[in-house]
């Protein structure tokens, strides 16, 4: 199963952070996720990086996922490192291609990337301990508000759910059209930017038609079982705040609190 | 009771053609019936389906399931309710990625309370044999559990009549024999009604009633053995028997007597080693 597994998908286990109100986790991420912003120093996303290793652990979801998704995401973060790293002025370190490689632009790199790495493990254990039914439920009660200015909370809630299962479904048709068209001479790897985005086009077409019966498809699908609009539908699963939410809150809170201090203390900022 | 009376429909095509999809059906299936449907690409089979549960809504005609119009708006979901539909590609199913989640929507959309609500799925998934993949996430299912997830989805609605529109066409061998006798448990044990379009001669034996369509029309409403013997017919529909079918054929012309309306392997392979200790006699 292990191996089926798509980025970012809901990894059931019988844990402590399973078990935490969908909309406290939610809350949570969010505030991890600027926090990431505030960051500087190498020595506090180390730290941070061992916090998030213990709260997998307590999780009970296996590093082993989350290695496999940060590794399919290597890829573009090693292209974005490496356009930074050729542009930032300073002290030069070496010469590469007879470009200047500076001890500022290494910095800014290596921290870029550890941010955004961290940055993707704690949305991932989001996904991953949270189940479809328990995230919508969550965005649902959240967008309650905008209930307000007619718009339905609860037909936001489904279409994002549907999304979040269609997104890896549609991946995979991408990458399956993508060799159909490199069978008939697509040229992907081409180094002329212009035969290279040519062939790009040739999957848009034939993904749009796709996708447009997929949805099709999907929206009789929904039909037949007696699907009718957001409104009046009883939940698979209903949201209760425990003890557990409060003492997640309270920890995090002193989490943040102490990475923002030594964040503030200058002594912590190791000199590369 | 499905009923089906005088249906006509018709499709506009891309260059404002019309097509006409179905010529004056008339139909009754009755609850508990195993009915199969066959006839070549593009002879209305799924638009047929599509109207037996309200999916499309007659023009012409009328389709009444256990009485009641498709057309009045207020018994839209009983009759959703008492069909309940599968399709061929299980990925276009589902709603959301973990499989209980996945079966009660269709709860969800009838208002069951809670604990009626997780009863009903356990119970589903139990039927077809999944209760264990309960949390799995759809994407790491193979076809054919794919296919059963999409099975549950629509019993656990408790529906009276299933239609399914060709659910073994993508899936491999084995997968598609566990789908049959899946079918053939539910019509057998919990009575459901089930009306199976399919491409697959050996699964046309399962059904007790075959129904053939050409060219938007039923053209023929019998048993599969009898469908069968008439290879002429068949062929004339663009349609094969199943090969055990022309082998019984083969075997008559060669001057043994066995009957061609034999389906079952081990029947055929009876009446063949009957028919060979004659002949040593
Ligand atoms: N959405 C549509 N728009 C226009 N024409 C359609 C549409 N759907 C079906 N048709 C036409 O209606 C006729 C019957 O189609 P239908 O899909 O019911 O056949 P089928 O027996 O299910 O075929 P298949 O074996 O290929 O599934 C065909 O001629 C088809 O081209
Ligand atoms: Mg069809």
């Amino acid at each position: 199963m292990l191996n089926n597994m798509m980025v970012g998908q809901f990894f059931a286990a019988d844990s402590i952070i399973h078990k935490l109100d969908p909309r406290i986790k939610l809350l949570l991420t969010f505030v991890y996720t600027l926090l990431m912003f505030f960051i500087e120093s190498m020595f506090i996303f180390t730290f941070n990086i061992l916090a998030i290793i213990m709260v997998y652990k307590l999780a009970r979801v296996p590093l082993k996922i989350l290695i496999k998704s940060i590794k399919r995401m290597l890829p573009i973060l090693l292209i974005s490192a490496g356009i930074n790293i050729f542009l930032i002025q300073g002290e030069t370190v070496f010469k590469f291609l007879g470009i200047n490689i500076t001890k500022q632009g290494l910095c800014m790199v290596s921290t870029m990337i550890v941010r955004i790495i961290c940055l993707i493990s704690g949305m991932l254990l989001l996904l991953y301990t949270t189940s479809p039914a328990e995230l919508v439920a969550a965005i649902e009660k959240i967008l309650k508000p905008l209930k307000i200015f007619k718009v339905s909370p609860e037909e936001i809630a489904i279409m994002f759910s549907i999304a979040l299962h269609f997104v890896p479904v549609l991946l995979l048709e991408a990458e399956r059209i993508m060799n159909a068209q490199r069978a008939r001479g697509a040229k992907f790897d081409s180094k002329h930017l212009k035969e290279k985005l040519k062939a790009y086009i040739t999957i848009v077409i034939p993904l749009l038609i796709s996708t447009s019966n997929r949805a099709n498809d999907l929206a009789i699908a929904m039909e037949s079982r007696c699907y009718h609009g957001g409104e009046n539908r009883t939940r698979f699963k209903i949201l209760h705040y425990s003890a557990y939410d409060l003492y997640a809150l309270l920890i995090s809170l002193l989490y943040v609190l102490l990475l923002l201090i030594f964040n503030k203390l200058d002594f912590f900022k190791i000199v590369m | 009771m499905i009923k089906i009376e005088n249906l006509d429909c018709m499709y506009k095509t891309s260059n404002n053609q019309m097509v006409q999809a179905l010529k004056g059906i008339n139909l009754t299936i009755n609850p508990g019936e195993f009915v199969a449907i066959i006839g070549a690409n593009g002879s209305g089979k799924s638009t047929l389906a599509k109207h037996m549960n309200g999916i499309m809504l007659p023009k012409e005609g009328d389709v009444f399931v256990f009485g009641k119009n498709t057309k009045e708006e207020q018994n839209n979901l009983f009759i959703k309710k008492s069909v309940g539909m599968v399709f061929q590609n299980p990925d276009n199913q589902f709603v959301t990625s973990v499989v209980e989640e996945d079966i009660a929507f269709a709860l969800e959309n009838l208002e069951i309370p809670f604990d009626e609500m997780h009863e009903r799925v356990r119970m589903a998934l139990e039927c077809v044999g999944m209760y264990e993949y309960k949390d799995a996430s759809i994407e790491s299912l193979s076809g054919g559990q794919k296919q059963k997830i999409a099975i549950a989805g629509a019993i656990v609605m408790q529906p009276k009549f299933l239609v399914f529109d060709e659910p073994t066409s993508m899936l491999d061998p084995q997968s598609r024999e566990e789908i049959c006798s899946l079918l053939k448990r539910l019509n057998e044990t919990m009575n459901i009604g089930i009306i199976f379009i399919t491409q697959f001669m050996e699964e046309v034996a399962l059904a007790k009633r075959v129904i053939v369509m050409n060219d938007g029309k039923i053209v023929k409403d019998i048993s599969p053995g009898c469908l069968f013997e008439d290879i002429d017919f068949l062929e004339s529909m663009k349609l094969k028997a199943p090969q055990i079918t022309y082998f019984c054929l083969e075997l008559n012309k060669l001057g043994e007597n066995i009957n061609p309306g034999i389906l079952d392997l081990k029947e055929c392979a009876d009446e063949l080693a009957a028919a060979l200790k004659g002949n040593k006699l």
